[in-house]
């Protein structure tokens, strides 16, 4: 009968050990966030910061970025110091109905340069898409010094950031 | 010794109910939610890594807007799924909490083009959630799909009074196949020249 007694109370360990194997890991996948977004916070601030470093040195005219909209279009990009080459993804001009992609390829600019636009540009807006995903807004015949460059970022959850917020006429 | 039979037939049958109820619990339960929640991490890391450089919007005298926008993530180099809508200019403040089923926003009709000025292809999604894991949209979305570090091109159709008092807002998200997340949004608007 001794025996009987203990057996009642092993199986109902079994039984609890079971429970709790299915509830503990159950609680950490349902209420335990891990650090992922943490570990993404750290890389996105890597990146930010590469931009604005990237962005500061445009302001301050390294390299001089100055878009000339005559009957030929072009962008001109002076380099005055040695400094870590900018990349550019993408240079688009504004045909009058959307944005048009100028360049074939992307461009290292590691000394200056002359890159032709397409005469459609003439007397329209532009816009350069750097290789760190800076957008450069350049109104004709103007440089990113003296132009209102525009600059919004939005980073979901992490920060807000902006340079110059969009102004609408309203 | 009959009655204590019947004893220990009623405990193991009670133990395997009982198992078997367990078993139940986490297929049926446990396993969806685990796969949710993984996505869902997923989507959180993405979303810290992200970030949206939309471009100024212009718009042509035949309502005709043009948006820039270049979803950039190094460490990436999957795809995003994209929705753009217009908000009034007053909203501006709310944006990340404006969702396109709200009354006041104008979802208007708008195509992607990739820098080979090839439109980018659709996805229908039905549900969108935050990386939190709430529901944000549930409907029938029309998104576009784009490449990560890639700029595209969006162009709106319709959009009222050139644009004047109104922003673009960009929802970015992540699509698994089973869930997506908006792992990011963005707003635009009017240049100063422009305006």
């Amino acid at each position: 009968m001794k025996l009987k007694a203990l057996a009642t109370t092993i199986a109902l360990i079994i039984f609890l050990v079971i429970l709790l194997s299915v509830l503990v890991p159950a609680f950490f996948i349902l209420y335990i966030t891990p650090g992922y977004s943490d570990q993404g916070n750290i890389a996105a601030q890597a990146y930010q910061e590469e931009r604005d470093l990237q962005l500061n040195n445009i302001f301050k005219g390294n390299p001089l970025i100055y878009y000339s909209s005559g009957t030929s279009p072009y962008v001109k990009i002076t380099v005055r110091t040695v400094q870590t080459p900018i990349n550019i993804t993408q240079i688009y001009y504004y045909n009058g109905t959307m944005w048009v992609p100028a360049l074939n390829n992307s461009i290292n600019v590691d000394s200056s340069m002359i890159i032709p636009l397409p005469k459609a540009a003439f007397n329209e807006p532009i816009v350069i898409v750097t290789g760190v995903s800076n957008i450069l807004y350049l109104n004709p015949n103007t440089s990113v010094t003296t132009s209102a460059v525009y600059y919004l970022v939005m980073v979901y959850s992490v920060w807000e950031y902006g340079g110059n917020p969009p102004q609408g006429g309203f | 010794m009959v009655e204590s039979v019947v004893q220990t037939m009623i405990i193991v049958i009670a133990v395997i109910v009982a198992g078997l109820a367990i078993l139940g619990y986490t297929s049926a339960l446990l396993v969806p939610t685990e796969a949710f929640t993984i996505a869902e991490q997923q989507a959180a890391q993405i979303a810290a890594q992200t970030t949206i450089s939309p471009g100024p919007l212009l718009v042509s005298s035949n309502g005709v807007g043009s948006v820039l926008v270049e979803a950039y993530d190094p460490s990436y180099s999957g795809n995003y799924t994209l929705y753009v809508f217009l908000i009034p200019s007053y909203l501006v403040t709310s944006a990340g909490v404006v969702t396109p089923n709200s009354p006041v926003v104008d979802n208007v009709y708008f195509t992607v083009y990739l820098p080979n000025k090839i439109q980018a292809s659709t996805v229908t999604g039905t549900r969108i959630y935050d990386i939190n894991g709430n529901e944000l949209y549930q409907g029938k979305l029309l998104v576009y799909s784009i490449p990560a570090n890639t700029p595209v091109t969006i162009n709106l159709y319709n959009v009222p009074n050139q644009g004047k008092g109104y922003y673009v807002v960009i929802w970015l998200m992540i699509n698994n196949g089973l869930y997506m997340f908006r792992v990011g949004y963005a707003y635009t608007g009017l240049p100063y020249s422009t305006g």
